[in-house]
């Protein structure tokens, strides 16, 4: 039942829908421009290129609007004298983040067939990671079961850190903002390739979310496998839950 | 049940806002009183476990209550101050989502849901979106949740706060009913909200506890204090006297003052109301201050 109404409390953003619009019609448009030569490259271009912001856009909308929300309504002080007003709730609303990125990854990969299917008539192969260790000949659903799970738990991991700076941040026009600025600040550096010969900027384009869910990571740097990055994704997905938790039980006074 | 306040203190940096309060508390209604920043939003805070205090504690039948935890949640019942509500849920939706926080089962909660809703008034309006709701259906809705699992213990915060004269003696009634099995302390700063019911007041004024008391024992000290003197007697210029209400009675303009000694030749000593022992106590306060 909680899960329930933490999913009424996402679905009352009205920023959820803008940014549905905003990143649906940039997404088609992204194939329409980069799509001139062949089917093919349109497909592979999908992920890489913009796709990945579709995810990251969205990840931070849904993020943002979760922990703050009861700040915002003022029901704070409230909840913190409902028996299950405390970690129970926090923990069904990392719950619902979770599936809400489940929903984000869903929606964008099933954007993405309509969209090969409406423009090309043909099933996208979703052949996005150019690595070794995901090589061509591999099954074309083995490897969008792997860029799918590699999304998803990137979303999530994304989600939970938004969730975690949500516990000091109670404004979720600043937390967009500084989840904004980072993308949009990687983003530039990484494209123009600015201050990359500076190794703190490198590493932090190198690991960014921006890199991770781009798949770019693995075709830049070798050494790193599917298996790695998703572990990482994963512990770090687990490791933010507990945080979260923690800081919870810790501040249990508002 | 008892609830013990003892020697509660609490401080926001440099500024103390309770100060050494200590009562205890049973079943029966209690007014807390007190002007704006008197230290009352603070002090229920401290009760409803929303803050520790700096120092003191306050104990449920001698045990702590952010030791008891969600036992002591599991009976309580609070209305914020500035309680809003979700503004896309409706009044039922959200009252089962809070019955919901509050651990009860959707069988036993759907159906104290219809209770309260009728008990408020808002049965009619139980599918209309909380964002249409006037400030009194809004408060009234607040006070459904905080009855919501049948507490034992009821902490409200200006439940009368945008409630029309009507809805004010409705409230009155219900906690009237309810006080037999019940502790419920009122927060206001209108004494008439409290006046008829309250089994005792406790009056705050800048962090402190000034008197804990039955009403009539609160007016009783201030009745030989107490006068009424028609409009045209009284010289407004006199700063030093305390005036308690300007009223119309009859065609005839008079002034309640509170004075320890006869203000006028024609002053009438009357009996006082609450509302003169409130002035009075604030007033000695201030001036002791």
């Amino acid at each position: 039942m909680k899960i329930y109404y933490e999913f009424l409390k996402v679905f009352q953003q009205r920023e959820l829908y803008v940014g549905l619009i905003i990143c649906t019609l940039l997404y088609g448009l992204s194939f329409k421009i980069s799509s001139a030569d062949t089917i093919n490259l349109a497909v592979v271009n999908g992920i890489p290129y913009i796709g990945y912001w579709f995810i990251i856009i969205m990840t931070i909308i849904v993020a943002t609007h979760s922990e703050v929300f009861e700040q915002e309504h003022a029901m704070n002080e409230l909840l913190g004298t409902l028996k299950k007003g405390h970690v129970s709730l926090t923990r069904t609303k990392l719950l619902v983040q979770a599936l809400m990125s489940l929903s984000i990854v869903s929606y964008f990969f099933i954007l993405t067939l309509v969209i090969s299917v409406v423009m090309w008539k043909d099933v996208p192969n979703f052949n996005v990671v150019d690595s070794p260790y995901v090589p061509f000949t591999m099954n074309s659903w083995l490897i969008l079961g792997i860029e799918f799970t590699i999304a998803l738990l990137g979303s999530v991991f994304l989600n939970f850190i938004m969730q975690f700076l949500a516990q000091f941040i109670k404004h979720s026009g600043w937390l967009m903002i500084i989840g904004g600025t980072i993308f949009i600040g990687i983003e530039v550096l990484t494209r123009y390739g600015i201050f990359s010969d500076i190794k703190i900027i490198n590493w932090l384009t190198t690991y960014s979310f921006n890199n991770v869910l781009s798949m770019t990571i693995f075709t830049s740097f070798w050494n790193y496998t599917i298996q790695d990055v998703s572990t990482f994704l994963l512990l770090g997905s687990m490791v933010m839950f507990g945080m979260i938790i923690i800081t919870r039980k810790i501040r249990s006074y508002v | 049940m008892k609830l013990t306040i003892e020697n509660v203190s609490h401080q926001f940096g440099d500024v103390k806002a309770l100060t050494n309060i200590q009562c205890e508390l049973t079943e029966g209604i209690y007014g807390l009183l007190g002007t704006n920043g008197a230290g009352k939003s603070t002090l229920i805070r401290a009760m409803v476990d929303l803050i520790k205090p700096t120092s003191g504690h306050i104990a449920l039948d001698g045990r702590a209550i952010h030791q008891l935890g969600n036992q002591y949640r599991e009976c309580l019942g609070y209305l914020p101050q500035n309680f809003q509500g979700y503004p896309q849920f409706t009044a039922e939706k959200f009252l089962n989502y809070i019955a919901n926080l509050k651990g009860m089962s959707p069988t036993s909660a759907h159906t104290e849901v219809e209770q309260l809703l009728c008990l408020v008034d808002l049965i009619d309006v139980k599918h209309k979106k909380i964002k249409t709701f006037s400030g009194g259906m809004l408060r009234r809705l607040g006070i459904a949740q905080a009855l919501l699992n049948n507490p034992t213990i009821l902490i409200l915060d200006e439940p009368t706060a945008g409630l029309d004269p009507i809805e004010r003696i409705k409230l009155r009634q219900i906690l009237m009913e309810l006080s037999q099995y019940k502790l419920i302390l009122l927060s206001t700063h209108i004494v008439s909200d409290i006046e008829t019911i309250a089994d005792e007041v406790l009056l705050m004024n800048e962090g402190e506890l000034l008197v804990k008391a039955i009403p009539e024992e609160l007016t009783a000290q201030v009745n030989s204090y107490t006068w009424e003197v028609e409009y045209e007697k009284f010289e407004a210029t006199n700063d030093s006297l305390i005036i308690s209400q300007i009223k119309n009675e009859e065609g005839c303009k008079k002034v309640r003052i509170i004075s320890e000694y006869k203000p006028y030749e024609e002053a009438v000593n009357v009996a006082a109301t609450l509302e003169d022992a409130y002035v009075y106590y604030m007033n000695r306060e201030n001036k002791q201050g």
